[in-house]
C-alpha cells in the first residue's frame, strides 16, 4: 500500500478514487473497534486535536469530539460564531494562538469558503475541514460514502439523486465529488435558483422534476432546506417547496435508500414516515461518522511525518 | 531626484506612438524642453546617460487610481502612490474620488490638488464624486469642480444605480464637454459575490458576480449616452458580453471609450483556486473566454487605454477570510513591464500599440491639457523615461513605493525595469 | 545467511507446544488462541489443529492487528496498513494462548495485551512464540518457547509460513545481506 501523502484533508476534489478508498477501507476498521467492548484504541495517545468551530454546530462537533476521545487524544474545543471573530480578533491572531499551544491538529468549521486552506498555509498542526462555507464538507461525504458502501457493497454504478439547495450546500459539493470519483452517477434537483454555475462540469446531471430524478435512483440524498433561502426570494414559499421537492412518499425503485445529512426539518424536505422508514439510513450515518472521521484522524495524525 | 539644466542620453532606441525612431538617438534635453534630437553629441551636459540596451519612451498615464487620501493615509498616501506610479512610468495620474469622506465638492478638489502639487513630482489629477457624498441621490456640484479643477467625474464602486440621475449628470456635464467614467456594476446583482460566477465559484463554494452584473449596467449607461449623446467611459471592462456591446455603440457612433486593466489581462478565474485574496478585485477576474476576448480587443483596437485600478488596501485587511476582505489590487508601479511582457515580447500588439494605450488614447479620454503626450519629437516638455527591457528585478517591500503589498505580483520576479524618469527639468533615477 | 529450522522442525516444535498448553490447562475446554499478525494468527491456526485433534474440542482462534496500540506510532514516518483485528468470541475467564512468531523487544506483545483487555478480561494469558530472540526491552517472559536463538540488533529472522510464503523455513541473516526467497 502506497504511504498516505496528505498532511490536511481539505477537500474530496484533491483525493483521488484509491486515496477515499484507502479512507473508506480504514473506516472499515475502525467500525469494527466501535463494536468492541472498550470501544477505544490508544493510536492517537498523546497528540493534541483541536476543534476550532467558528460557526454553530452539534452534530459534527460531537462526532469529531467522540472519534478524537476514541482514539484517546486530548481534544479541546474553541467555538466561536464568526461574528465574534470580526470584533477585532483576526484569524491570524487565532492562528498564532493555536501555534503557541502546540496542537497537533485541527477541525474547523468556518462560515468562510477556504479558511481551512487558509489555515493549512500557514499553521503546522494538521487541518481537517469539517465545513467551509459552500465550498466543501469532506468528512460528511467520506461518511455518506462509506454508509453506501457498507449498504450496497460497491459504489461503482449506483445512482445517487442530491435533492434541494445545491448551491450553498457543501455537503451537496462533496458528495457530487465523492460519488462521481467512485464511479457513482448524480443527479441533482432542486429549485433553479438553487442549481449553481457549471454543475455540469461536475458530472452532475440537473433535473427540474422531482419524480424524474428520484425514479431510478439507489439512493435519495435529501438536502436540509435554510429557510433564509425562502426569505431571500430564491424560491416562492416553503408550502411551494413541499410540493415540488419534499420527499413524502415511497418512491419506485425497489432497495433504493433514502439519506440526509441531518438535521432534518420534519415535514419540509422529507416526511417523518419517510425519515423513520426502514429503508432510511440516517441514525447509520450518524454511527458510521465516528468511524470514518477516526480514519482520517488516524491517517493524518497516526504517524509524525508525512512523505 | 535630480535637477538639471542639461541632460544628454546617447545611443538610445526610442519609440513613441509613432512607432521607432531612426536609431540610435542622442536626445539632448534643455530647460526642461526636448531640445535636440539625432547624430549631434552633448558631452558638457550637466548629466550624462548612456541609453545602449534601453527604450527611451514617452511619460505614461493612468486614469484610475486610488491614492486613499484623505482617510486612509496607512494605505496609501498622494505622496506614495504617485511616487509609485512614476516609478511605474506614468508622469499623469488621475485618482478617483471615493476617499473618506469622497471627494464632492470643489474645495476638496481644489485642496487635493494643491496637496499633490505639493508632495508629487508627476502630474496628479483629481476625479470628482458624480453625487454628493457618493450616494447617487443628488448631482455634486459638478460645474464648480469643473471650474476649479477637474471634468472627469465618476462614483467608481458605487455605480450611479438611479437612472435618472446618471441622465441628469451625463446632460449636465455636456456644458463644460465633461467626462462620466462608469464602474459598471449592478450591485443587486453583484450581492455577496466574490468572484466571478462560474464553474470555479461553484467549485470553492464563493458566491458568484454574475456577468450580468455588469453587462445590464453597460446596457444602461449605453441607453443613457445615446439619449443624452453625452461622452462616456467605461473602466475595466472585465466580460466578452460587455465588449460586444461597446463595439456596437462606437459602430453606431456614440462617444464611448472603454478601458481594461492589467490584471484582468493577466488572470482568469482558475488562478482563484488557492483563496488568493491578492485577486479579489471588483470587477472580479473572470473567465479565461473573457480574458481573451479582452486581449483579442485590445488588438484590434476596440479597447481604448489601459488603465491599472492601482487600489492600495493594508494587509491587515487582505490578510483575512476571503469574504472579508476588500476587493482590490495595487499595479502602477509594475503594469508597464508586466503589459510590455505579455502584450509585446510575445508579439500580440506592437509597442506602438501599448504605448497609445497608455498615453494618448487616455490622454484624449479625459482630455489632458499636454497635447504630445505620447509624442517625443523637438521642441516639446520632456515628459520620458528610460526603461531596459531585460533587467529583471523583484517587485518587494524593498523595490515597491506604495504603502500596500495586495498585488499577485509581490515578491516576484518582474522583467523589464524603468531605470529613468525624466519630466521636465527633472531627473527621478529608480 | 543461516536456516535454522526446517519444515519438520517448525512441525516439532508445535507439537511439543501443543503438549506443554495441554499439560498445563487441566480444563482445556477453557483455551483459547489469539495469534498476532502475520504469523502468529496462523501459528495460533496450526496449534488449535492439532489440539483439536487431540482432544477433540473446538477451539476460539482470534487474530490480533495491534497497529492501534503501538507504542512507536508517534515516531515511526510510513504508516503502517492497518490490518483487521478479529476475535469473535467473548475473551472473559478464557485462558488465553497468544501466539507470535518471533519474540523480539517484546513491545508487540505489550500492545497485544493492551488490545486483548480492552475486549475484556480473560482469567489468565499465555505466551507462545516460535523463535525467542533473547532482546527483549520489557519485563515479559514466554510461557512456551519453540527455539532460543540469541541474536544481535545487526541480525533479522526471516519466517516464512507455507500459508503466506509458500513454504515453511526460518533464516536468520545480517541486516545489509537480501532476504531469502
Amino acid at each position: 500500500m502506497s504511504p498516505w501523502k496528505h498532511k490536511h484533508l481539505l477537500g474530496l476534489s484533491s483525493l483521488s478514487k484509491k486515496e477515499i478508498t484507502r479512507i473508506l477501507d480504514e473506516a472499515r476498521e475502525f467500525y469494527k473497534v466501535l463494536e468492541r467492548p472498550i470501544p477505544s484504541v490508544p493510536a492517537l495517545r498523546g497528540k493534541t486535536i483541536l476543534n476550532l468551530f467558528f460557526e454553530p454546530s452539534t452534530r459534527t462537533l460531537m462526532s469529531f469530539t467522540l472519534s478524537e476521545k476514541r482514539l484517546s487524544a486530548d481534544s479541546l474545543t474553541f467555538s466561536k460564531t464568526s461574528s465574534s471573530i470580526k470584533k477585532g480578533e483576526t484569524l491570524l491572531d487565532t492562528v498564532k494562538y493555536i501555534e503557541a499551544m502546540k496542537i497537533d491538529g485541527i477541525v474547523v468549521r468556518h462560515s468562510s469558503a477556504g479558511v481551512p486552506y487558509y489555515l493549512s498555509q500557514r499553521i503546522n498542526a494538521f487541518v481537517i475541514n469539517a465545513g467551509d462555507g459552500a465550498h466543501e464538507h469532506p468528512t460528511q461525504a467520506l461518511l455518506d460514502l462509506f454508509t453506501a458502501r457498507r449498504h450496497f457493497k460497491t459504489l461503482k454504478g449506483l445512482k445517487i439523486a442530491i435533492i434541494g439547495d445545491i448551491k450553498h450546500s457543501r455537503v451537496a459539493k462533496s458528495n457530487i465529488i465523492g460519488f462521481s470519483k467512485m464511479g457513482a452517477s448524480v443527479t441533482v434537483c432542486g429549485p433553479p435558483t438553487l442549481i449553481p454555475f457549471g454543475i455540469e462540469k461536475m458530472n452532475a446531471i440537473f433535473e427540474y422534476d422531482l419524480k424524474k430524478a428520484i425514479k431510478d435512483a439507489d439512493i435519495i440524498y435529501v438536502l436540509r432546506i435554510q429557510m433564509e433561502r425562502q426569505e431571500n426570494g430564491m424560491f416562492p414559499s416553503l408550502r411551494e417547496y413541499r410540493e415540488l421537492f419534499g420527499i413524502a412518499q415511497q418512491n419506485k425503485k425497489k432497495g433504493s435508500i433514502i439519506m440526509h445529512p441531518g438535521p432534518i426539518n420534519r415535514g419540509l424536505e422529507l416526511t417523518s414516515s419517510m425519515a423513520d422508514a426502514p429503508n432510511s439510513l440516517i441514525t447509520e450515518q450518524v454511527k458510521t461518522g465516528v468511524a470514518v472521521r477516526m480514519a482520517i484522524l488516524y491517517l493524518l495524525g497516526g504517524a509524525s511525518e508525512k512523505i | 531626484m535630480k535637477k538639471f539644466k542639461s541632460l544628454y542620453i546617447k545611443n538610445i532606441t526610442v519609440y513613441d506612438i509613432k512607432g521607432k525612431k531612426k536609431s540610435p538617438q542622442n536626445i539632448y534635453i534643455e530647460n526642461g524642453i526636448v531640445s535636440d534630437m539625432g547624430k549631434n553629441t552633448y558631452p558638457n551636459a550637466d548629466i550624462v546617460i548612456d541609453g545602449e540596451d534601453c527604450l527611451l519612451l514617452p511619460g505614461l498615464i493612468d486614469i484610475h487610481e486610488h491614492l486613499r487620501e484623505p482617510g486612509e493615509e496607512h494605505k496609501e498616501t498622494i505622496a506614495s502612490g504617485a511616487l509609485a506610479a512614476l516609478a511605474g512610468g506614468f508622469t499623469d495620474i488621475y485618482a478617483m474620488p471615493n476617499t473618506k469622506p469622497p471627494i464632492d465638492t470643489p474645495e476638496k478638489v481644489k485642496f487635493n490638488l494643491m496637496k499633490a502639487k505639493e508632495v508629487a513630482y508627476n502630474n496628479v489629477h483629481v476625479i470628482g464624486s458624480i453625487t454628493k457624498g457618493q450616494r447617487g441621490e443628488s448631482l455634486a456640484e459638478l460645474g464648480l469642480m469643473a471650474k476649479y479643477g477637474t471634468t472627469v467625474f465618476s462614483d467608481d464602486g458605487k455605480w450611479v444605480s438611479n437612472a435618472r440621475i446618471m441622465r441628469y449628470a451625463l446632460e449636465y456635464t455636456k456644458m463644460f464637454n465633461g467626462l462620466i467614467i462608469s464602474h459598471a456594476e449592478d450591485l443587486s446583482l453583484t450581492g455577496n459575490g466574490q468572484i466571478h460566477e462560474g464553474e470555479i465559484s461553484t467549485l470553492l463554494g464563493l458566491s458568484g458576480i454574475p456577468e450580468v452584473s455588469e453587462t445590464c449596467a453597460i446596457a444602461r449607461d449605453i441607453d443613457l449616452a445615446r439619449f443624452t449623446k453625452a461622452k462616456l467611459h467605461i473602466t475595466h471592462i472585465s466580460t466578452e458580453q460587455g465588449l460586444k456591446m461597446i463595439k456596437q455603440a462606437k459602430l453606431d457612433g456614440l462617444k464611448i471609450s472603454v478601458d481594461v486593466t492589467p490584471h484582468h489581462i493577466f488572470f482568469t478565474d482558475e488562478n482563484l483556486t488557492n483563496f488568493d485574496t491578492n485577486l479579489k478585485v471588483k470587477p472580479p477576474i473572470r473567465s479565461r473566454r473573457d480574458r481573451d476576448s479582452i486581449i483579442r480587443a485590445i488588438k484590434n483596437g476596440l479597447v481604448d487605454a489601459i488603465a491599472t485600478d492601482h487600489a492600495p488596501h493594508s494587509k491587515e485587511e487582505k490578510e483575512l477570510e476571503f469574504v472579508e476582505a476588500p476587493f482590490g489590487i495595487i499595479g502602477n508601479q509594475i503594469a508597464f513591464p508586466i503589459l510590455y511582457k505579455r502584450l509585446v515580447v510575445p508579439g500580440i500588439i506592437t509597442l506602438k500599440q501599448l504605448l497609445k494605450l497608455l498615453t494618448s488614447n487616455p490622454a484624449n479620454i479625459v482630455q489632458l491639457k499636454n497635447k504630445n503626450k505620447g509624442s517625443i519629437k523637438k521642441g516639446i516638455e520632456a515628459d520620458l523615461f528610460i526603461f531596459n527591457p531585460n533587467e529583471k528585478w523583484t517587485f518587494s517591500k524593498e523595490t515597491s513605493f506604495s504603502l500596500s503589498e495586495n498585488s499577485p505580483f509581490f515578491n516576484k520576479s518582474i522583467d523589464g525595469k524603468i531605470k529613468y524618469v525624466i519630466l521636465k527639468n527633472q531627473l527621478h533615477i529608480f | 545467511m543461516k536456516k535454522i529450522s526446517s519444515e519438520n522442525e517448525i512441525k516439532l516444535i508445535l507439537e511439543r507446544i501443543s503438549s506443554e498448553i495441554k499439560e498445563r490447562h487441566i480444563d482445556m475446554k477453557k483455551v483459547s488462541f489469539i495469534g498476532i499478525k502475520r504469523h502468529g494468527d496462523i501459528l495460533a491456526e496450526r496449534l488449535k489443529y492439532i489440539l483439536s485433534k487431540d482432544t477433540g474440542i473446538k477451539f476460539n482462534v482470534g487474530a490480533l492487528d495491534i497497529t492501534f496500540y503501538r507504542d512507536d506510532l508517534q515516531m515511526i514516518s510510513e504508516l503502517p496498513e492497518v490490518k483487521s483485528t478479529e476475535i469473535n468470541f467473548d475473551v472473559n475467564g478464557r485462558e488465553i494462548i497468544l501466539v507470535d512468531d518471533v519474540l523480539y523487544t517484546a513491545r508487540t506483545i505489550r500492545a497485544a495485551l493492551s488490545e486483548i483487555l480492552d475486549f475484556g478480561r480473560p482469567s489468565r494469558i499465555e505466551l507462545a512464540v516460535l523463535i525467542d530472540r533473547k532482546q527483549k526491552e520489557l519485563p515479559i517472559c514466554p510461557d512456551y518457547v519453540g527455539k532460543i536463538i540469541p541474536s544481535s540488533k545487526e541480525e533479522i529472522i526471516d519466517v516464512f509460513l507455507k500459508e503466506l510464503e509458500g513454504k515453511d523455513a526460518i533464516f536468520i541473516r545480517k541486516k545489509d545481506e537480501p532476504m531469502e526467497t
